[in-house]
């Protein structure tokens, strides 16, 4: 049976020279500002795309971006060189869009229980945009449905791993777990995808 | 199929395995099987497929912008080290508040339903005696009398006994010590403090010691004992007798 697999990360994985960042955070750190926005302009692409998958609405996605810098700026004098300044980035990212993704799914329950169910097609809870409807690939369109229906720490992991490509050691550090406990999370994150991708997938068929 | 199974699928389907693996797990499959690994490569494929967003649109000036806007302010030293004050003196606070209550048990809880006694019927093991004025001839109205003959000091009262009157005794000046103790402090104003002026106030004699003449002189004189009734004392409380020595009043209270 030929899968045609491939490792993952190579579709959005940008090979980033750590050197170069670990000096720009250097000078970053002694008061320059011009390297902060060159930190910026390398890494702002890795982080919109991390956050236009947690928060599929690219306002949304813009604003955690801007977000995550700010922070990144105001924190800088934390970051130690351990971690790669990207895992750093992401960290700060999926805190964010975690709690944007909560903050948001608490407003949009309260609005549908407020309009009890009539207010469904306009609010954010609807992940569907325009593009959708042209893509006309329902495989793709089922998975975006099932992305944005999992809980944030799942689709946090799924995003991670299978459309960043990060390592699990990467994503342990991101995670503040051992490497065996990103696996893990991993693992749950794609059965809970796959459950809710069926129900989908089934439709399409019949 | 067991759990560990679908694990190995899992991993298969993203490319966490090696060709060799995957090819041996793939030789071992049944129909349930492959239907589960085949789900999970389409979930893979379709996240392939996903659409690009698009460039980011933030510039760097808009996140200048909103970097200026967020009022990016360095930590002064007392952010830093005041949350940690603060958890050192709560620290302290529940050590004393622990280390408290293990030197100090609680005590046997109050039992209600037995009386507690304020007095007994027995007697203070020894009575009080006041004398105020030693060196003067007894007075002719002791402290025995203001209290009642059958009633030694420091007897205690029980609660079922009627309210009793309590009795002030005030010891008036009589006017010989008044004028002398103004006298010496006139002399003590003037600055002057001469034998002589003490001398004036005794009477003309100037005494061997001042001082202590002016201080002794209310028990020169026989004092005065005044019987005050006071207010009631409180009902029931237990007797306490207090016997004031300054040179005004008296007081026997209850």
């Amino acid at each position: 049976m030929e899968l045609g697999l491939t490792m993952p990360g190579t579709t959005f994985g940008a090979s980033v020279d750590r050197d170069a960042d670990q000096e720009l955070v250097r000078r970053a750190k002694a008061g320059d500002y011009s390297a902060f926005e060159q930190l910026f302009v390398r890494h702002r692409q890795l982080v919109y795309r991390f956050a236009y998958q947690m928060a599929p609405r690219q306002d949304d996605a813009e604003d955690i971006v801007q977000e995550v810098f700010v922070r990144a700026y105001q924190n800088l004098s934390r970051y130690r060189d351990e971690a790669k300044f990207t895992t750093w980035l992401l960290r700060i990212a999926t805190n964010l869009a975690t709690d944007k993704a909560r903050m948001t799914q608490r407003r949009s329950n309260l609005e549908q229980k407020e309009a009890k169910g009539a207010l469904e097609w306009m609010t954010v809870g609807n992940t569907e945009d325009a593009n959708d409807n042209l893509e006309g690939e329902y495989q793709v369109q089922a998975l975006r449905k099932a992305l944005a229906a999992l809980p944030v720490h799942h689709r946090s992991v799924i995003v991670l791993r299978d459309l960043e490509g990060r390592e699990y050691s990467e994503i342990a550090e991101m995670l503040g777990c051992s490497i065996g406990g990103a696996k893990l999370r991993v693992l749950r994150a794609r059965r809970a995808l796959k459950e809710r991708m069926i129900p989908l997938m089934e439709g399409f068929v019949n | 199929m067991k759990e560990k199974d679908v694990d190995q699928l899992i991993a298969a389907a993203f490319g966490e395995l090696s060709a060799q693996e995957t090819a041996r797990l793939e030789s071992g499959l049944d129909a349930e099987g492959q239907a589960t690994m085949v789900a999970f490569a389409k979930m893979r494929a379709a996240m392939g497929q996903l659409p690009d967003p698009g460039p980011c649109q933030v510039s760097p000036e808009m996140l200048r912008d909103r970097i200026l806007n967020a009022g990016v302010q360095t930590r002064s030293p007392w952010a830093l080290w005041l949350p940690r004050v603060g958890l050192g003196g709560l620290a302290a606070v529940l050590g004393f508040v622990v280390m408290n209550s293990l030197t100090k048990p609680n005590e046997s809880p109050v039992n209600t339903t037995t009386p507690v006694q304020v007095a007994t019927s027995k007697p203070a093991p020894k009575p009080i005696v006041v004398d105020t004025t030693p060196e003067l001839e007894p007075a002719p109205l002791s402290t025995g009398a203001i209290l009642g003959p059958d009633r030694p000091i420091g007897e205690a009262d029980v609660r079922d006994e009627p309210r009793r009157v309590v009795r002030k005794v005030r010891r008036a000046e009589t006017p010989v010590v008044k004028e002398q103790s103004k006298a010496v402090a006139e002399a003590k104003l003037d600055g002057v403090g001469s034998d002589t002026a003490r001398g004036a106030a005794f009477g003309g004699s100037a005494p061997t010691a001042p001082m202590i003449a002016a201080e002794a002189a209310p028990l020169m004189s026989e004092p005065t004992v005044v019987i005050v009734d006071a207010e009631e004392g409180e009902v029931g409380a237990p007797v306490a007798i207090e016997v004031s020595a300054a040179t005004e009043d008296v007081g026997i209270k209850g």
